[in-house]
């Protein structure tokens, strides 16, 4: 593991409100890289929540695999 | 092992995420209410262990995870039916299509784990325990998902950045 992943770790554990070392956290963020890391994984949560997709046809389509299919899909709101 | 009135109660303190993560996993909201109907079923029948409230959530969500993969599992082994349908997508929907996708490129675990993390709020330990992996397995593997999303949401992170960002309360 590289120095950035450990960082990253460590930065992703404190947005997830797990418990992490400060010192390891105050590194981490010392790094351009890092702090933009952190702002990276906040609008990634923003983004996540978009609502998810739907299809409009008759049966189930698991995620795995549905875009394989060709089927179009919408999203729930 | 409890009664069921626990298990009830069990259910209704994580029903919200349960529908969460299922709607997200299985892709439809009433196959994923069915599917938490069934969560409730077995949450009730088969009585809640012993163990702290985390231990509990995580059961609780081994239970449905199980079920959402066993779902997939027979839905894969039925030929598709579904007619195509053209319909124009507007940007939420383009959103919507590029989560999905982003999410479908990822290993399976890896995306179960993710969803675990951010539909149902669980944390590391309890996804360690839902998916019977250590919590190491688990930080390594959710990093190894969002370096991936990281990548194929670009442009949707750099959308988001340029209208600002807020940092929502834990699921």
């Amino acid at each position: 593991m590289t120095n950035n992943d450990s960082d990253f770790e460590t930065i992703a554990a404190f947005i997830d409100s797990e418990r992490v070392d400060p010192l390891a956290l105050k590194r981490a963020l010392a790094s351009e890289e890092g702090r933009n890391y952190l702002v990276q994984l906040v609008a990634m949560r923003e983004v996540m929540a978009t609502p998810p997709l739907t299809c409009l046809g008759s049966s189930d389509h698991p995620i795995i695999g549905e875009q394989r299919s060709g089927r179009l899909l919408t999203p729930v709101l | 092992m409890a009664d069921s009135a626990d298990g009830a109660a069990l259910f209704a303190e994580h029903r919200e995420g349960l529908t969460r993560y299922l709607t997200r996993i299985v892709g439809r909201p009433d196959t994923a209410q069915d599917l938490t109907q069934e969560v409730f079923l077995r949450v009730t029948r088969a009585g809640v262990p012993q163990d702290d409230s985390s231990g509990q959530r995580a059961w609780v969500f081994k239970i449905a995870r199980n079920l959402a993969l066993n779902h997939i599992r027979d839905q894969q082994r039925q030929p598709n039916t579904t007619a195509m349908v053209d319909v124009a997508r507007n940007g939420t929907q383009e959103l919507s299509a590029a989560v999905h996708q982003a999410l479908d490129a990822l290993q399976e675990l890896d995306r179960d784990i993710f969803l675990l993390r951010e539909t149902a709020g669980l944390g590391y330990d309890e996804i360690a325990a839902a998916c019977e992996l250590s919590t190491d397995a688990v930080r390594s593997r959710l990093q190894r998902a969002r370096q991936q999303l990281r990548t194929s949401l670009g442009d949707a992170i750099h959308f988001q950045l340029q209208r600002g960002i807020r940092l929502t309360r834990d699921s």
